[in-house]
C-alpha cells in the first residue's frame, strides 16, 4: 500500500505534505520549490510543462498556458464569463454547458487540466519519499459547491489518486493547529493568498467541523499588494528622474521582485532599503533607483487594500451571528499575506483575538491535509502519541554544576547514560543528585531526589567509572541507576511522573534560566576553571612524586611555585586569573617534561648507535619512540 | 457447490465429539481442568507481557524516531550555517576590492572587470556556473521569457537578448537567465 498525501490545490500554487512518523512534512517538488505554481502550459512542439517551467515560458504562450483553473472547476461556462475575460487563454462551453479550456489545439475540462498538475505533484512526492503515492485527501475553498467539489475529486481520480476525502481548506488550517482536539470552539479562519481572499467560521463539535459562514474577494491578494508598491516606485522614479519605468518590461520585473522583497522584509523591520542599480538609462547615462520604504508608508500605500479585507470578515461574524455562533474563540491565518503585520492587526481588530502562529501561512492548509491523511490511513495511533519532557533532567556535579542528561523537548520514552568519577582520591561513595531544569548551577533547578552509590573501593580520583543512566518511561516515570563498572555495583532511584509542576512553573522555569543565562554561563565558567585549575595542580604534584629524581631541583621547585600560585586563587571569583595560572602550571609543566623526553631520547639514539650499526635492528626502536611519543600525550591530557 | 453442506455438516460432527471429549476429560480428572484453566490463564499472561513489551518497544522507537528527527533539523541548521558562511568568505575578497574601486579617483572598468571575474571564480569554487544563452533555442528549463518580440533576421522561439544571466549549481538551475525571445 501506499502513502496517503495532502494537497492544497491552489488558485495560484498548490503545496504539499505528508505525515512521516506522526509529524507532517512538507514535500519539496522536483524543483526543490515547497509550492508549485498552479500552472500547465501546451508548447508548439506538443509538449507539456507544469508548474515553474510553464510559467517561465508564459510571455511566450499565452494563450496556451492555463492558470487559475480553479476558477473554473466545476462551473458552468455561462457563470464565468467575468473569470473568462482576465484569462488570456480561451474559455469556451462544453457539450453541457461547463467550462472548457482550449490550448494546445484541443479542449480540456478543468479537471482534465488539474489533474495534470495533481500528476506532477503526485511524481515529485514519490520520487522525493521513495515509495509510491496512490491516495491524497484534497482541499477546496468552504464555499465549494458539489459540482466544485466532485470535479476535484474527479481531478485526482485522472492523476490515479485515490482521494480519500475532500476537506475544507479552512479545517485543514485548523487541523494543522491541533484546534479539533477541543470540543465546542469557533474558529476563524482568515486566507489572504497570492490572488484570492477567503473568511470562514467554523465550529466543532465532538471533532466534527461545521462551516457556519464563508465571505471572500475573489480578486484580492498578495500580487495587489506587490502593485501598489510598483506603482508607487514608478511614480517616485518618474518624479525625480523624468522616466517611466512602467514602460520597460525587465526594469517592471525588477521593480516586481523588489517590491516583493521589501513586504516581506517589512514584516520584520519598520524600513527597508529598495536598490536597483542601473535600473534604466538616458542620454545622460545610467540611472539608479535607490529609496527607502517604511513600514507606515507601506500600510498607507495598501490602506485602500487593507480595507478591502475588513467587510468580508464583518460579514462572516454576522452570518455566522445569525446562526447562533456569537463569539469566535481561535483565529487562524493562512496564505503568505497574513505575515504583513498590518494585516494581522486589521484581523485582531476586527475579531478581538489574538492569531495561532507557529505554522508556515503558505503551507499550513497542506500540512492540515497531511494530518487528516495521516488520520485516515490509521497513521495516528493514540499510544504513539507521545510526550516530550518539559525540562532538562541531570545530576549535580563538582563544583555544583548541573551536568545535563536529557535535554529539555526530547521524546519520552528515552534513556541516556554517561559515565562519571570520582572527585577524590579514595572517594568510598558518590551522591546522585537528579535535578530538573535549565540554569547551569545545580543550586537554581529542582532537585528531584538524590542517593548514594557506596562501596567504591579505594582508588585515585578520576579512576572509578560511575555509568550514570536516566531512563524515562512513556507515562514519564524517571528512573536513574548508578553503577559502579568496576565492582557492579548498582544503586537507583524511581522518580514519579508530572514531578508536580504546572505549565507556568515550567514556563517560569524556562525563562528564568534565559533571564539569567549571562549569570549563569559566568557562574558556571568559574566552576569548571576551578574543577580544571584543582584538577591540574593534583595532577602535577603526583606526577611529581611519580617522577621523583628524574627532574632537577630547579624545575622541581619552578612547578612547586606554579602549582602553589593556582591554589591560592581557587577560592577567588576571577575566573579568567584562575585559567591564566592554570595555563601557567601547565607551559611549566610541558617544557619540563619536554627536556626529559629529549633527554631519554638523545639517551636512546646513543644506545642505538651503539648496539646496532644495521638499519634492521633499527626499526623496533622508532617503534618504541612512536610509543613514548603517544604516551607523553597521554600525560599531557592527564594534566589539562 | 453441493460439497459444502456435506462438509459443513462433518465439521458440526466433529465439534459435538470434541466436545464429548473434554467433558470425558473433565469428569475423569477435575484436576487437569484446572491444569487447562491455569494453562490458559498462563498463556494470556504471556501474551499481555508480550503485548506491553511490543508497545513499549513501538514507543522507544517512535520516540527515538522524533529525537532523531529534531537531531537532523539542528545538524541541517548547522550545516546551513556553515555553507552560508562558507559562501560569504569566498565572496568577501572580491566586495574588498569593489570598495577599493570606488575609494580610487578615476573610474576604472579594467579594474571593475577584474572583480567581476573574481566574483564569479569565487563562484564557480563553489560550484555555481553563470551563463549566458543568446542565440540559443529558448528553453522554459533553463531560460525565463520576460518578453517576446519581432527581430529581424532571428528565428522565432530564439533568445535574442539576455537582460540577466543564468546560474546554475552543480547542475541544476539556480536562477533561470532573463531573456527576450524572438517571435
Amino acid at each position: 500500500m501506499g502513502k496517503t498525501i495532502g494537497i492544497d490545490l491552489g488558485t495560484t500554487n498548490s503545496c504539499m505534505a505528508v505525515l512521516e512518523g506522526g509529524e507532517p512534512t512538507v514535500i519539496e517538488n522536483a524543483e526543490g520549490g515547497r509550492t508549485t505554481p498552479s500552472v500547465v502550459a501546451f508548447t508548439e512542439s506538443g509538449e507539456r510543462l507544469v508548474g515553474t517551467v510553464a510559467k517561465r515560458q508564459a510571455v511566450t504562450n499565452p494563450t496556451n498556458t492555463v492558470f487559475s483553473i480553479k476558477r473554473f472547476m466545476g462551473r458552468k461556462e455561462a457563470e464565468v464569463k467575468e473569470e473568462e475575460s482576465i484569462v488570456p487563454y480561451t474559455v469556451v462551453a462544453g457539450p453541457n454547458g461547463d467550462a472548457r479550456v482550449e490550448a494546445g489545439g484541443k479542449q480540456y475540462s478543468p479537471p482534465e487540466i488539474s489533474a495534470m498538475i495533481l500528476q506532477k505533484l503526485k511524481t515529485d512526492a514519490e520520487a522525493y519519499l521513495g515509495e509510491t503515492v496512490d491516495s491524497a485527501v484534497i482541499t477546496v475553498p468552504a464555499y465549494f459547491n458539489d459540482d466544485q467539489r466532485q470535479a476535484t475529486k474527479d481531478a485526482g481520480k485522472v492523476a490515479g489518486l485515490d482521494v480519500k476525502r475532500i476537506i475544507n481548506e479552512p479545517t485543514a488550517a485548523s487541523l494543522a493547529y491541533g484546534l479539533d482536539k477541543d470540543t465546542d470552539q469557533k474558529i476563524l479562519v482568515f486566507d489572504l493568498g497570492g490572488g484570492t481572499f477567503d473568511v470562514s467560521v467554523l465550529e466543532i463539535a465532538d471533532g466534527v467541523f461545521e462551516v457556519k459562514s464563508t465571505s471572500g474577494d475573489n480578486h484580492l491578494g498578495g500580487d495587489n499588494f506587490d502593485k501598489a508598491i510598483v506603482d508607487w516606485l514608478v511614480k517616485e522614479f518618474k518624479a525625480s528622474q523624468g522616466i517611466d519605468l512602467a514602460q520597460d518590461k525587465m526594469a517592471l520585473q525588477r521593480l516586481y521582485e523588489a517590491a516583493e522583497k521589501a513586504k516581506i522584509e517589512l514584516s520584520t523591520t519598520q524600513e527597508t532599503q529598495i536598490n536597483l542599480p542601473f535600473i534604466t538609462a538616458d542620454s545622460s547615462g545610467p540611472k539608479h533607483l535607490d529609496t527607502r520604504l517604511t513600514r507606515a508608508k507601506m500600510t498607507e500605500l495598501t490602506g485602500d487594500l487593507l480595507k478591502r479585507v475588513e467587510n468580508p470578515v464583518r460579514q462572516a461574524l454576522a452570518d455566522a451571528k445569525d446562526k447562533g455562533v456569537t463569539d469566535v474563540d481561535h483565529v487562524v491565518l493562512v496564505g503568505g499575506m497574513t505575515r504583513m503585520p498590518a494585516v494581522q492587526e486589521r484581523v485582531k481588530e476586527l475579531t478581538g483575538k489574538e492569531p495561532h502562529r507557529g505554522v508556515n501561512p503558505d503551507e499550513v492548509v497542506a500540512v492540515g491535509a497531511a494530518i487528516q491523511a495521516g488520520v485516515l490511513a490509521g497513521d495516528v495511533k493514540d499510544v504513539l502519541l507521545l510526550d516530550v519532557t518539559p525540562l532538562t533532567l541531570g545530576i549535580e556535579t563538582k563544583g555544583g554544576v548541573m551536568t545535563k542528561l536529557i535535554e529539555r523537548n526530547t521524546t519520552i520514552p528515552t534513556r541516556k547514560g554517561e559515565v562519571f568519577s570520582t572527585a577524590e582520591d579514595n572517594q568510598p561513595s558518590v551522591e546522585i543528585h537528579v535535578l530538573q531544569g535549565e540554569r547551569e548551577m545545580a543550586q537554581y533547578n529542582k532537585s528531584l531526589g538524590k542517593f548514594q552509590l557506596t562501596g567504591i573501593p579505594p582508588a585515585p580520583r578520576g579512576i572509578p567509572q560511575i555509568e550514570v543512566g536516566f531512563d524515562i518511561d512513556a507515562n514519564g516515570i524517571l528512573n536513574v541507576t548508578a553503577k559502579d563498572l568496576g565492582t557492579g555495583k548498582e544503586q537507583k532511584i524511581e522518580i514519579k511522573a508530572g514531578s508536580g509542576l504546572s505549565e507556568d512553573e515550567i514556563k517560569s522555569m524556562v525563562t528564568d534560566a534565559e533571564a539569567h543565562a549571562e549569570d549563569d554561563r559566568a557562574q558556571r565558567e568559574l566552576a569548571e576553571a576551578r574543577n580544571e585549575a584543582e584538577n591540574a595542580a593534583y595532577q602535577a604534584e603526583r606526577q611529581l612524586v611519580d617522577l621523583g629524581d628524574s627532574v632537577d631541583s630547579a624545575s622541581k621547585e619552578q612547578i612547586e611555585a606554579a602549582i602553589k600560585e593556582v591554589r591560592e586563587v581557587l577560592e577567588s571569583d576571577d575566573a579568567a586569573e584562575i585559567k591564566a595560572r592554570t595555563e601557567a602550571l601547565q607551559t611549566a609543566f610541558h617544557a619540563v617534561s619536554q627536556a626529559m623526553y629529549e633527554k631519554a631520547q638523545a639517551e636512546q639514539a646513543e644506545a642505538g648507535a651503539d648496539g646496532s650499526p644495521n638499519g634492521a635492528t633499527d626499526a623496533p626502536s622508532e617503534e618504541e619512540e612512536e610509543e613514548e611519543v603517544v604516551d607523553a600525550e597521554v600525560v599531557d591530557e592527564g594534566k589539562s | 457447490m453441493s460439497d459444502e453442506p456435506r462438509q459443513q455438516e462433518a465439521e458440526e460432527v466433529e465439534e459435538v465429539e470434541v466436545e464429548a471429549a473434554e467433558v470425558q476429560a473433565a469428569e475423569a480428572a477435575p484436576s487437569t481442568e484446572a491444569e487447562a484453566v491455569e494453562q490458559d490463564l498462563g498463556e494470556l499472561q504471556e501474551k499481555a507481557r508480550e503485548r506491553d513489551e511490543y508497545l513499549a518497544l513501538a514507543q522507544r522507537t517512535q520516540a527515538d524516531f522524533e529525537n532523531y528527527r529534531k537531531r537532523v533539523a539542528r545538524d541541517t541548521a548547522a550545516a546551513e550555517g556553515r555553507g552560508m558562511a562558507r559562501l560569504a568568505k569566498e565572496l568577501l575578497p572580491a566586495l574588498d576590492n569593489l570598495a577599493r574601486a570606488l575609494e580610487s579617483d578615476a573610474p576604472d572598468p579594467e579594474g571593475l572587470r577584474l572583480v567581476r571575474s573574481e566574483f564569479t571564480a569565487a563562484l564557480e569554487r563553489l560550484g555555481i556556473e553563470e551563463f549566458s544563452p543568446e542565440g540559443e533555442r529558448f528553453d522554459p528549463n533553463l531560460h525565463e521569457a520576460m518578453a517576446q518580440q519581432p527581430v529581424d533576421g532571428a528565428e522565432s522561439g530564439t533568445v535574442v537578448e539576455v537582460y540577466e544571466r543564468g546560474y546554475r549549481i552543480d547542475g541544476n538551475v539556480l536562477r533561470p537567465a532573463r531573456v527576450v525571445v524572438a517571435q
